[in-house]
């Protein structure tokens, strides 16, 4: 699976939650190591596709989990390919 | 003038200043033993594994405490310098789940394919797939595929041994198989654990403890009937990502978490040893040097302990 987003954490119980609420919305996500040019906060971070970002931000925010900040960040599982981080929001 | 100090307020400071003095001991005493370490901060200067999604599962070396394999869901990385630096030696197209040490022979189980965690009816646990299980004599440098007669071919979430070198698979349908012949047969232990199938260990005189990430540790006398453990972890949730069990005493098992926790009872009560905001996930004791143990953390930080587990550090 190729991911193009990642939410960073400053806990990985709201990481955690963060996995089951956008899976439960049908948005694909997953627990992954946070790359620490991101966040080296809690060590996980949640890996989201791009696209859905906008469906992301709002599914956290309506689920009041608290995030450090979303990123566009390339992951590849196949590979182990990361990315670097091109644009950054801070929640 | 009149003293102060009357028989019966010299009796009466007396008594307040030994309830002082008895509850400040007290305050010590139960300081020190429920306060986690100090906080350990990760260094964004420290060795790291190279990046994988996920990180499952360490051995050190049987033969040299420097020598570690972890397994992730891109196969199997090894350092040669207890952690400094690192390199992929093979299973690269296999989400290794786990590897367990018999002898000289480590054993690598999991399932072909990438993609490192699912959530299915059974909870969250490595995809569905054709399970693989292989042997390497050579500390990782090369594999051999098994194919045991009575184990099922589905996912190998994790491999256990117990003290008397028998070797454990379970799978992530919750069936749990032994081995007592190098795993070239399985015999059946339970077709359903009972519990989330994630991580497993055997502890002294033959108890199990396992968990998963979201119901915390539990232990079993049969691998069947189920007690959960009083545990909370650091952040207030119920993680357990990992197992060690110190080769030499095995009532001593570390847990990996949210930091890394220690028991001293084989797997009844837990303390924290090392206290941290980072999840860890693999975690290893070596087995002919059993006061070392390695830990890593999710953000691919590695932890070494020279005294059982009980206090750890960061390798640069």
């Amino acid at each position: 699976m190729k991911w193009g987003g990642v939410v960073s954490f400053f806990a990985s119980e709201h990481a955690m939650r963060a996995e089951r609420t956008l899976q439960r919305a049908e948005l694909p996500a997953r627990l992954v190591p946070g790359p620490r040019e991101v966040s080296p906060n809690c060590g996980v971070a949640v890996a989201f596709v791009w696209n859905d970002e906008p469906k992301v931000e709002q599914a956290l925010a309506a689920a009041k989990i608290r995030f450090e900040a979303i990123h566009r960040y390339d992951l590849d599982d196949e590979t182990g390919t990361v990315g670097t981080v091109r644009r950054e929001s801070v929640a | 003038m009149k003293s102060f100090f009357t028989r019966k307020r010299t009796f009466a400071i007396g008594i307040v200043v030994a309830f002082v003095a008895v509850f400040l001991a007290l305050g010590l005493v139960s300081h020190s033993n429920s306060s986690p370490p100090k906080l350990q901060a990760t260094s964004t200067k420290g060795a790291q594994l190279p990046y994988a999604a996920w990180f499952w599962t360490m051995v050190v070396s049987p033969t040299n405490p420097n020598e570690l394999l972890v397994g992730t869901n891109m196969g199997v990385d090894r350092s040669q310098n207890g952690g400094k630096t690192w390199k992929s030696v093979g299973l690269t197209t296999v989400n290794v789940t786990s590897l367990a040490e018999v002898g000289n022979a480590v054993y690598a189980g999991g399932v072909p394919g990438a993609n490192p965690v699912i959530h299915n009816t059974a909870g969250r646990t490595a995809p569905n797939g054709a399970g693989m299980l292989s042997v390497s004599t050579n500390d990782g440098t090369a594999w051999e595929a098994l194919h045991p007669s009575g184990l099922p071919k589905n996912t190998i979430q994790a491999l256990a041994t117990d003290p008397a070198g028998a070797l454990y698979a379970l799978l992530n349908t919750g069936g749990l198989y032994k081995s007592t012949d190098a795993a070239k047969s399985f015999t059946l232990v339970t077709s359903k654990l009972g519990i989330s199938p994630w991580a497993l260990a055997i502890t002294k005189d033959q108890q199990f403890v396992s968990g998963d990430m979201d119901s915390g540790p539990h232990t079993s006398a049969n691998a069947k009937a189920w007690t959960p453990t009083t545990y909370t972890d650091l952040a207030g949730g119920k993680m357990v990502m990992e197992y060690a069990v110190q080769p030499t005493d095995a009532t001593n098992v570390l847990m990996t978490s949210i930091g890394v926790e220690m028991s001293t009872d084989g797997g009844k009560s837990w303390h924290t040893t090392l206290n941290s905001k980072v999840m860890f996930g693999p975690v290893a004791f070596a087995p002919k040097s059993p006061q070392i143990a390695y830990a890593v953390g999710f953000d691919r930080s590695i932890w070494h302990s020279a005294d059982g587990g009980k206090t750890w550090t960061q390798v640069l």
